[in-house]
Parts: structure tokens; C-alpha cells; sequence
């Protein structure tokens, strides 16, 4: 059962003389429960896939479906408050709020859907459990590792129990050694939430890990390999 | 009798000399008296100075064929000065066979500065509020582009941005109320200072003491001014962090977390 749909998606940059094809007519579907990584070299259009179905962005041409929802057609409002609701997201850097500590930053989504204080404790302390830093909760990201903080930011996308979470180079900054700890992380707690993943990523070793792994290249879908 | 300097330095005489002072008695008639100078004066006004002197009560009534407790003349003092206008109006309804003036109806040339003053410092007011709302928008601008990537990702996590309009409202507000709230305490401790030690205006004050004024200048601390300038300060705040505001809202969040 397919979660999210997209037909036929196209977007042209045309910032310089000559247009940009960043994405050239991309059909997809994701189930849900999937674990799946978007390859790709540099340029292929990978980050630009991802912030169109996180509605961050709109294509030229084409539609992306989430569960009966085509996002591109909802207004400004809307696709905040889709977001909000439906989606997790986890970026390269700067994911969390620098002031907050790294329990506040887990319940900063919860806290925006006006989910009361007692549920959030309940939630965020299940989820420091889960990505492994429960004796983190009261520090703020300055002090926490480049890892650690990409832990955070993957306990804040799940605390909301998003449909799916959408995650551009959540590696990107970390050694190896870190980046597997945090893939298998993420691994865990697709299988114990039935929490869908879509993530992009350079990192071969990365890589290995999805059940999926979709290639992109020039803006087109090279390759499509359930692993 | 007692006599102003200035008028002493113009008539050219000096403690002991005597001097004879011609007037109309009660009933209208000149007569006149001679009198010895047994003091000179000097206070703030020149004006004041050069114009009068003093005799004693009892002399000037044999003179004038006065009775006892008849006088011309009265001076009420008020504790505060914006009240004069309506006591005299009252006492002037009360006291209906005598005229009653305040001291602006008196002497409307001190008046009129007063109210000039005033008015100036409103203008300067008005000028520092201006620099100051500049200032702040500069300040959160520069806040603003800092945190591109921050505000992206708040965007993109779904933060209405009602929610981050606010953020930099309530941040520059913040702001300018704590530095608001330090500068009218520097500002309690000056005026406190200076108001036991008074600021000497003596070397710019030939004019002053022409009008009236005391060259050395005690400030004082009015409750209301300074909420109402710590109110002015936050309200310019507000006003100065809306195009900052305005400015984060319409970042676009899929370039805004692309910045590095
Ligand atoms: N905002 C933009 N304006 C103009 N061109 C853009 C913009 N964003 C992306 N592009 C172009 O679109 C193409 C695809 O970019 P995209 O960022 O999606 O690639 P990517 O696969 O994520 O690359 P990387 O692996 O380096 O992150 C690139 O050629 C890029 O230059
Ligand atoms: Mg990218």
C-alpha cells in the first residue's frame, strides 16, 4: 500500500541562461514501513526530490500524492500545517534549536501541535531511550557531538509519529563510525515504529543498509533495487 | 533699606549712601521719604536686581498713610508649577474685586521659553527614537540573516509563521525593553548624582539669569516621563522589528536551510 505517489514530476531551474533539470519526469511510489535511500552522484537531483515531496518546494510539472493529499495543490497554510502534522524531517546541519536542550528540541514538534507537557515527558523520554542518550536530556546541542545531535534531530522527527520522515545527508557530518551507529538507529526504530524513511546519501556504507535504493541520475530514475 | 546690585552699580551709590523715593500715597498724592541704603542684594534674575528694592513694612505705611494689614500686593508660591494656572483661575473667581495673574500671565516672555524647552525636547525625543529604531532594525536584520538556516528549518518543520513573525517581534521587544530598562537606570543614577551636586551653567549663564533662571541647574526625576520614554522605547521596538519580521516570513525554507 503505497503512501506516497509521485507521477511524472518535473523542475527546471532557471536561474542562469541555461535551464536546469533537476528533476525530469520522476515516477515513484513509497510503501509504508520503507527504509529507503536516494543515491545519486552530486547534482542528480536528490535534494530537490525530497523538498518537493516535503512540499518545501513546488515542481513545474507532475503531482505528489500522500495518502490522497496532493501536497503542491495545498496553499502556503496548508502545507505548513501538512508539514507539521505529517511529515518529520531531518537535515544535514543546523537541525536543532540552540537554546533549547536536547529534550526540549525532541518535544519542540509536539509542543507546536499543542500536545500537553505530560505526554510530551512521556514521549521524548522514550525517544532519548530509544536513540540512546537518555543521560543527554538537559544538555543543549553546543555541547553534544555531531552524532549525538543528529540523534536528537531523529528523535524530534519520530516524536510526532510522523506518516514519513524525509532525511537529505543525514550523514553528511559525521565519520563512518558515527553514521552507521546513527543508520542502524534509524534502522531500529523504522522496525519498532513502522516509521517510513526516505533518506539521501553519499556514504556507501550507508548505503548497504536501506532495503531500498533508489539512483538517481540527471534529474531521471536510473535504477530501482529492493535490497 | 535694602537695594538690587545692578540698580546700586547703575545709580552708582554704595552701602550707607542715601537715596529719596517719591510715590503717591493712598490717596494719590506725591509725597516721598529719604532712606539709607543699609544692604545690597544679588540674586539669579538681573532683571529682578536692577529694578527693586526693599524697605521695611512699617516705614512705607507712615509714609503712605496705610493701615495696618492693607497691602497692594500678594505672592502665592505653589509647590508645583503646572498648577498655577487653575489656582489662579479659582482664587480669581473667590476674589472677585482683586486681580489674580500667574506667573506665565506675569511674565509671559519665561513662560513662552518654558514651553520651548519643552517642545525641544520632545523634538530631540522624537530624533533619538528615530536613530533608535534604525538601530534596532539593523541589529535584527543582521539577527535575521544569521539565522537563515535556523529559521528554515523551523519553517520546514511546520512552525506557522505567525509563530516566527512573533519570535522576532517578542525578540527585538525583549531586547530593547532590557536595554530600555539599563539606560533609564544609568540614567536614575545620573540624575540622582547631579541632583545633589546640580550642574553650573554659570559660564553659558548671562542670559539665564537675565530671564530669571538659576544657572545652576538641579535635575530631577518625573515618574511619568520616564515611563512614558521607557513605553516610547518599546513601542519603537515593535514598530522597528516588523520589517525584520517580514523579512524572515518570506524566506523561502527549501533555499533557506540550502545556505550554508
Ligand atoms: N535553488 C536553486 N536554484 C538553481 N539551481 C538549483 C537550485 N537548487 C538546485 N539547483 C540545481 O539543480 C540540480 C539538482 O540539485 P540538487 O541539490 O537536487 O542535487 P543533489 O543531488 O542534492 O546534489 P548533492 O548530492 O550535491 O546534494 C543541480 O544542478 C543544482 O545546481
Ligand atoms: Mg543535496
Amino acid at each position: 500500500m503505497a503512501i506516497i505517489n509521485i507521477n511524472n514530476l518535473y523542475k527546471t531551474y532557471n536561474l542562469s541562461q541555461v535551464p536546469v533539470h533537476a528533476l525530469n519526469g520522476i515516477n515513484l511510489s513509497f510503501d509504508k514501513g520503507e527504509f529507503t535511500a536516494i543515491v545519486g552522484p552530486s547534482g542528480s537531483g536528490k535534494t530537490t526530490l525530497l523538498n518537493i515531496v516535503g512540499g518545501l518546494d513546488n515542481p513545474n510539472q507532475g503531482q505528489v500524492i500522500i495518502d490522497g493529499t496532493e501536497v503542491n495543490k495545498l496553499t502556503k497554510h496548508e502545507k505548513i500545517n501538512f508539514r507539521l502534522h505529517h511529515i518529520g524531517f531531518i537535515f544535514q546541519a543546523y537541525n536543532l534549536i540552540p537554546v533549547l536542550t536536547a529534550r526540549e528540541n525532541i518535544e519542540f514538534i509536539l509542543e507546536l501541535q499543542g500536545i500537553p507537557k505530560l505526554k510530551r515527558r512521556e514521549r521524548s523520554t522514550e525517544l532519548l531511550e530509544a536513540v540512546g542518550i537518555p543521560e543527554k536530556a538537559k544538555i543543549r546541542p553546543r555541547q553534544l557531538s555531531g552524532g549525538q545531535q543528529q540523534r536528537v534531530a531523529v528523535a524530534r522527527a519520530l516524536a510526532s509519529r510522523p506518516r514519513f520522515i524525509l532525511a537529505d545527508e543525514p550523514t553528511a557530518n559525521l565519520d563512518s563510525a558515527s553514521a552507521e551507529n546513527l543508520l542502524s538507529i534509524m534502522k531500529d526504530l523504522n522496525h519498532k515504529e513502522n516509521t517510513t524513511f526516505i533518506f539521501s546519501t553519499h556514504d556507501e556504507r550507508v548505503v548497504k543498509m536501506a532495503r531500498r535504493i533508489v539512483t538517481l541520475e540527471d534529474g531521471k530514475i536510473k535504477s530501482d533495487n529492493q535490497v | 533699606m535694602v537695594i538690587g546690585q545692578k540698580l546700586a552699580d547703575q545709580l552708582q551709590i554704595g552701602l550707607r549712601s542715601r537715596l529719596i523715593l517719591r510715590f503717591q500715597d493712598i490717596e494719590g498724592t506725591l509725597t516721598g521719604g529719604a532712606f539709607r541704603v543699609a544692604g545690597i542684594f544679588k540674586t539669579n534674575n538681573t532683571a529682578f536686581d536692577g529694578t527693586n528694592v526693599w524697605v521695611r513694612n512699617n516705614d512705607l505705611a507712615e509714609l503712605l498713610n496705610l493701615c495696618k494689614g492693607d497691602f497692594h500686593a500678594a505672592v502665592i508660591r505653589l509647590n508645583d508649577s503646572d498648577q498655577a494656572m487653575s489656582t489662579s483661575k479659582n482664587l480669581e473667581q473667590q476674589l472677585s474685586d482683586s486681580e489674580v495673574l500667574s506667573w506665565k500671565e506675569l511674565s509671559p516672555e519665561l513662560g513662552y521659553l518654558t514651553e520651548l524647552g519643552n517642545t525641544y525636547l520632545y523634538i530631540f525625543t522624537i530624533i533619538i527614537l528615530l536613530a533608535l529604531g534604525f538601530g534596532i532594525v539593523n541589529t535584527m536584520l543582521m539577527v535575521v540573516l544569521e539565522r537563515v538556516r535556523e529559521i528554515g528549518m523551523l519553517m520546514s518543520v511546520g512552525m506557522a509563521r505567525w509563530r516566527i513573525f512573533f519570535m522576532i517581534v517578542l525578540e527585538t521587544v525583549m531586547l530593547s525593553a532590557t536595554g530600555g530598562m539599563i539606560g533609564i537606570l544609568l540614567g536614575l543614577l545620573m540624575v540622582w548624582h547631579l541632583g545633589k551636586t546640580g550642574i553650573d551653567l554659570s559660564v553659558w549663564s548671562t542670559g539665564l539669569t537675565e530671564m530669571g533662571f538659576n544657572p545652576i541647574v538641579y535635575p530631577e526625576w518625573d515618574a511619568a516621563l520616564v515611563l512614558n520614554i521607557a513605553l516610547m522605547v518599546v513601542a519603537a521596538g515593535i514598530l522597528a522589528s516588523i520589517y525584520p519580521a517580514w523579512k524572515a516570513l518570506k524566506l523561502n525554507p527549501s533555499e533557506a536551510v540550502r545556505v550554508i
